[in-house]
């Protein structure tokens, strides 16, 4: 695989709409499993390093809510789905409010963690369904495994694993509401080995080929 | 002249001495390596991603590995007149973050410990105290007045040695 060049603007705008497609697809998809009206916004993405994405999810000390799931295909390496830690009790409240009726107590932590994998299941994969439309590549993800720790210490392996190669990583921040609640959630996307080439260059082909025209 | 932190990120390492407290954190499958002269109070501590840099061309001269790192960590303090029969060495992480089926004991996290105690025990220098394996990320504190090695662990109490 040639090294690719460096995103254009007009990638990075190419990339920026397919993940916005994904948003429109994950809002849809969380509306039916919280079975209630979630309102969410553009998400933001950027590409960016390690470190960088780190510092932009929050205190590198504090505990966070995170599940991993290995990218297998065209594209390799890993994605994690992080949600701070004081958010993630929120979130499955609301999951289990609207799947159960008002309840009146917390959900058990089985059923928090149970919950987070299902809402991180989907946004990754309508992430990854959305580079398939719009990129043409074959990814698929593994079961998520959930982890409570800090944030660097989750990443460190998937960080030394891209080392050599590549210090990419795609920072997809979503953020929506639901009932006023308010939730922000991270999708870090840490291709490895040549993959990132393979993404880099498909945008490019895939931009040429379908592009969305704005003058 | 009052006692200095020095914060250590991933990959990173530093020789000194002095009242310094060398501090890194968010170590999961990485190991903190620690060395302490205890005559001069000078220390040498590194925050190791991978265990051999044989896997990785660009990585001579560097403290992202454990072969690498800890030749730099010795020619360092012997540089600054440490002996070696001085040396005694603090290691903290080689977590296994998440619970997969496919990794057993192989994770990167082991193989970071087991490249370590090998390269340590080639140079004769004697593990004084460890906090290793496990599931969880880990910070630390090695003190250089001291050579204690503090090492935090969320929900639970700090481990100090």
């Amino acid at each position: 695989m040639d090294r690719a060049d460096p995103l254009s603007e007009e990638d990075l705008d190419y990339l920026v709409e397919l993940f916005n497609i994904g948003a429109g697809n994950a809002a849809t998809a969380l509306n039916q499993l919280l079975t209630c009206q979630v309102d969410m916004r553009l998400p933001g993405v950027s590409v960016t390093t390690a470190s960088l994405a780190t510092d932009a999810v929050g205190d590198s000390g504090a505990p966070v809510t995170c599940l991993r799931m290995k990218m297998v295909g065209d594209l390799t390496g890993y994605m994690f789905f992080v949600v701070a830690d004081d958010q993630n009790v929120k979130m499955a409240e609301l999951a289990e409010r609207s799947m159960l009726g008002p309840q009146g107590r917390s959900p058990e932590p089985e059923r928090v963690s149970g919950i987070l994998a299902e809402i991180g299941n989907i946004l990754a994969g309508v992430y990854l369904t959305a580079i398939h439309d719009f990129c043409k590549l074959q990814v698929s993800h593994s079961v998520p495994v959930l982890a409570v720790d800090m944030l660097q210490a989750l990443l460190d392996e998937a960080i030394a694993a891209q080392t050599e190669a590549t210090q990419t990583v795609l920072l997809v921040t979503n953020e929506f509401a639901v009932d006023r609640e308010h939730f922000r959630t991270y999708l870090l996307i840490f291709p490895t080995g040549d993959s990132i080439n393979a993404l880099v260059n498909s945008i490019k082909q895939a931009r040429e080929l379908y592009g969305f025209k704005q003058d | 002249m009052g006692s200095n932190r020095i914060r250590l990120g991933m990959g990173e390492g530093v020789v000194a001495s002095g009242p310094h407290v060398v501090s890194s954190t968010g170590i999961g499958s990485c190991v903190v390596v620690a060395l302490y002269d205890a005559r001069r109070k000078a220390g040498a501590m590194a925050h190791v991603m991978l265990p051999d840099s044989a896997a990785l061309r660009a990585s001579a001269g560097s403290y992202q590995c454990a072969d690498t790192a800890i030749n730099l960590l010795l020619a360092g303090l012997q540089y600054h007149g440490s002996l070696l029969q001085d040396l005694v060495a603090k290691i903290a992480g080689g977590a296994r973050m998440f619970s997969t089926y496919d990794v057993g004991t192989n994770g990167i996290g082991s193989q970071n410990i087991r490249r370590i105690k090998d390269i340590l025990q080639r140079n004769r220098i004697p593990l004084a105290g460890w906090d290793i394996d496990g599931q969880h990320g880990r910070s630390v504190d090695f003190d250089l007045a001291s050579g204690k090695l503090i090492v935090k662990t969320l929900g639970t109490t700090d481990k100090v040695f």
